[in-house]
């Protein structure tokens, strides 16, 4: 028997790579004002790298990060130098919610709260910690209400296309339905957090939408002042009062700065680029804070991500990633894939001609990389319909025109 | 005709275009049969033209002109046939509401009730909206993946079973979702859209008072018969030990028996199991309810007024002038001088003395084509022959052109 009251509650996590380190401080601060009782911890989905190194911020040297550090290792996941290879840095980070809250929950807390890295606490959390008290799971829809106005169609289907639930929180309880949950959320990101609309698929977020269909007991948290952002910035109404951030009549609880870039602080999101910083009204001044506590927390760093490379330094292109997912269970054979040395590696595989050498062929062949370029881009198949045959001299031309720039590959992997 | 309605009052219905008739009679007599104080009705999304007599059908026929849709000619060009139908969907359902119902039951055409509604009528009294997802658990097995994905293109929710109670909820719920499927029941799934269904996944969000039910007796259908267990023992089916409520035949083509629905090709007569015979009954069903007469009655909304085929092409510039639209009256009408059908025959660049010009459907069919828009770069210039010769060879059987709107030789 559990003794009832002897379990620590509810405990909030994230997932950055080194370089979101800042956002998490600055989430993790905001947390703490709020909500001292709660622990933080953020999992970092990048390498071990020297967390004590010189570019870590002298204040924090003092006072230590302003959460509990869980490194990747720390966390379940199977075949993970597959994965670490398969995804990019920010699918990565997306995949592994799943197996954080799983971890949380397995450290005896009753239930497990995330947030994206990119969100600033700005008021109590009750209606998540009450949803989480009481549900197995707890989402936050994008919109609350029926849009109105002349982009309303548009911009309901961006959300239909990128899931009706906010993957930026994702509450749970230690429940066997929650267990449930988590266990086949995992399974499906473990391979399919990919960003293919027309497949179904927006990263983690689309799978959310079957949640209510699969699951007993899931609170769909329709608070106004929970995850407020781009997509429902012009029917929260965001206001200042007496120095509060209110949403109507309630408070702003938490803000989520999706796509933001501190880079070009005059851009509200990477997603929508017609908003305008100047005519977004009082929410402006939110950003304007943020921008400052990110350059506190040390935000422009841009430390190097420990999966970015092969064995031999040289950069993993995108389209190697995808390559390699789409072969699907099949790379087990290559071993460890950042390996260019091992034999039968997967380096070493991509650099293989498709087809064996006609007697006198001249002017090399395809080679498996770019048969794979070839066969996922429609205008390349509508260009050179015969890559391996009439077509392969102006394919291969193209490759090294145009192919290496547009899909950033290296000059080893030419042909 | 129909008993005398209950307290509260209920109803069920269903949408039709007159060639499925037939699957509107079985529908409507198996659903008679256990909802016999229940009045069943059946939307035309088409005109009866005296292929049939209403007062004699197991229904009560209503018609697109009673449902108040505002600028009906308009949509009734906007869609082909079935989807006319779906985008009809809310407007049948606000018109019961306004009726007087109190709680109505959506079915869609390619049914059969083996079973009570009760608690589904039960969960209204409380409830605004209750739908029922495609799917009630994750799924196992190698192809659990594709199946799920394949759910996430076409919706959440299945929208061949839907209730609404008269809740100003509902009321808005309804109003929201026939303004998006006025323009917006397309099938375009990178864009967001599966018809009218893919809207319906934003409801619990958006609305209070919907209710997810959860109840593997109702909605069977292809996409979730691996999990649920059918039993058949004579008249009585059962999932999972339990009446099956609602069995859905969707894809499935009674000229066809043996393949189960055009949507899946795992799934045969052959490895369906019991489930097979409850096609059997389908299709028993829809034959004697006249299937092999019905199947061929004409669409009424098929062809302009002088008889040529609307093009879907056609529809889609329709629909795209938006308001400018509104000038040319019943797009389908061709006697008036400034009718649709002789402006899309027309173009705006002017008559050369050097040919065929090029018209605004032929322009159309090209900017809605990658392929078209790199191989003829100037249809309207340099290009013109060229992309006049491939509309006479290729585009108007690819489209589906008739006659009327090929380019003329000289």
């Amino acid at each position: 028997m559990t003794k009832v009251g002897s379990r620590p509650g509810p405990a909030v996590g994230t997932i950055v790579a080194r370089n979101f380190l800042p956002f998490a401080r600055v989430l993790a601060c905001s947390l703490r004002e709020h909500h001292p009782e709660l622990p933080m911890f953020v999992a970092l989905a990048d390498g071990p790298g020297d967390d004590r190194d010189p570019a870590q911020r002298a204040e924090h040297d003092e006072r230590g990060e302003p959460f509990e550090l869980v490194p990747l290792e720390s966390l379940d996941i199977p075949d993970l130098r597959q994965v670490c290879f398969g995804y990019t840095r920010q699918q990565l980070a997306v995949s592994m919610k799943p197996h954080l809250l799983s971890y949380l929950l397995g450290r005896g807390h009753t239930g497990a709260l995330f947030l994206d890295a990119d969100i600033m606490v700005l008021d109590r959390l009750d209606p998540l910690i009450d949803a989480v008290a009481s549900h197995a799971i707890a989402l936050t829809p994008h919109l609350l209400g029926q849009l109105d106005g002349e982009a309303r169609i548009t911009r309901e289907l961006n959300i239909l296309q990128s899931g009706i639930y906010n993957g930026g929180f994702i509450g749970v309880s230690a429940s066997a339905e929650a267990a449930r949950f988590l266990a086949w959320f995992a399974d499906r990101l473990h391979t399919h957090c990919r960003h293919r609309v027309a497949d179904g698929m927006h990263f983690d977020q689309r799978w959310l939408d079957l949640v209510p269909a699969y699951f007993e007991d899931v609170a769909l948290v329709r608070d106004r002042g929970c995850n407020v952002a781009h997509w429902n910035l012009p029917e929260r109404n965001l206001r200042w009062v007496d120095g509060r951030a209110m949403v109507g009549s309630q408070p702003c609880r938490f803000f989520h700065f999706s796509g933001f870039e501190p880079a070009s602080p005059g851009m509200v999101t990477r997603y929508a680029k017609r908003l305008s910083m100047a005519a977004l009204g009082p929410a402006a001044t939110l950003f304007a804070r943020y921008v400052h506590l990110l350059e506190e927390q040390g935000v422009g760093d841009d430390p190097p991500y420990a999966y970015d490379t092969f064995d031999n330094g040289l950069p993993i292109p995108a389209i190697v990633r995808q390559i390699y997912l789409d072969l699907g269970p099949d790379v087990r054979r290559f071993g460890d894939p950042f390996c260019t040395t091992c034999d039968r590696s997967f380096f070493n595989w991509l650099k293989q001609p498709t087809r064996a050498a006609a007697p006198g062929a001249d002017g090399g062949l395809v080679s498996r990389l770019w048969d794979a370029v070839h066969r996922s881009r429609a205008d390349l198949r509508h260009s050179y319909p015969d890559p391996h045959g009439a077509d392969r001299e102006a394919y291969l031309a193209w490759t090294v025109s145009s192919g290496l720039t547009e899909h950033d590959i290296p000059q080893v992997l030419a042909r | 005709m129909s008993g005398v309605p209950l307290d509260p009052p209920r109803c069920a219905a269903t949408i039709v275009a007159k060639s499925f008739l037939a699957y509107a009679r079985a529908l409507a007599v198996s659903f008679r049969h256990h909802h016999p104080d229940v009045p069943f009705y059946v939307l035309l999304a088409d005109e009866v033209d005296g292929f049939f007599t209403p007062e004699r059908e197991p229904f009560e026929l209503l018609a697109l002109d009673d449902l108040q849709i505002p600028r009906l000619e308009r949509f009734r060009f906007h869609y082909s046939q079935q989807p006319l139908s779906y985008a009809s969907t809310p407007f049948l359902l606000a018109h019961l509401l306004r009726r007087g119902f109190s709680r109505v039951v959506f079915l869609k055409q390619e049914s059969l009730v083996l079973g009570s509604f009760a608690s589904l009528y039960a969960r209204l009294a409380s409830e605004s909206l209750v739908l029922t997802p495609h799917l009630l658990a994750p799924l196992e097995g190698a192809d659990r993946i594709t199946r799920e994905l394949n759910i996430l293109q076409s919706g959440t929710f299945n929208i061949g079973l839907l209730g609404v109670a008269d809740t100003p909820s509902a009321q808005r719920f309804l109003a929201w979702w026939q303004d998006r499927v006025f323009t917006h029941c397309q099938h375009a799934v990178g864009e967001g859209m599966h018809y009218e269904q893919r809207w319906i996944d934003l409801a619990p969000a958006l609305f209070d008072g919907v209710h997810v039910l959860r109840d593997p007796a109702y909605n069977v259908g292809h996409w979730n018969l691996p999990e649920r267990q059918i039993k058949v023992d004579g008249e009585q089916v059962t999932v999972d030990g339990e009446p099956c409520r609602l069995f859905r035949f969707s894809g499935y083509n009674p000229d066809e028996p043996g393949r189960l629905t055009v949507h899946s090709r795992r799934l045969t007569a052959g490895n369906a199991g019991p489930a097979a015979q409850v096609f059997e009954r389908f299709r028993n069903a829809l034959e004697l309810a006249g299937y092999h007469e019905t199947k061929h009655w004409p669409y009424a909304y098929a062809t302009f007024d002088n008889g040529v085929p609307i093009p879907d092409i056609a529809r889609q510039i329709h629909l795209g002038l938006g308001a400018a639209g509104q000038r040319f009256g019943d797009p389908r009408c061709t006697t008036v001088s400034d009718s649709f059908f002789t402006w899309l025959n027309g173009s705006d660049a002017g008559r050369s003395d050097e040919g065929p010009i090029v018209s605004r459907l032929w322009q159309a069919v090209h900017a809605s084509r990658r392929d078209l828009q790199e191989a003829f770069r100037d249809p309207l210039g340099s290009d013109r022959a060229g992309f006049l010769a491939w509309t006479m060879e290729s585009g108007v059987r690819e489209h589906r052109i008739p006659a009327q709107f090929a380019a003329q030789s000289q």
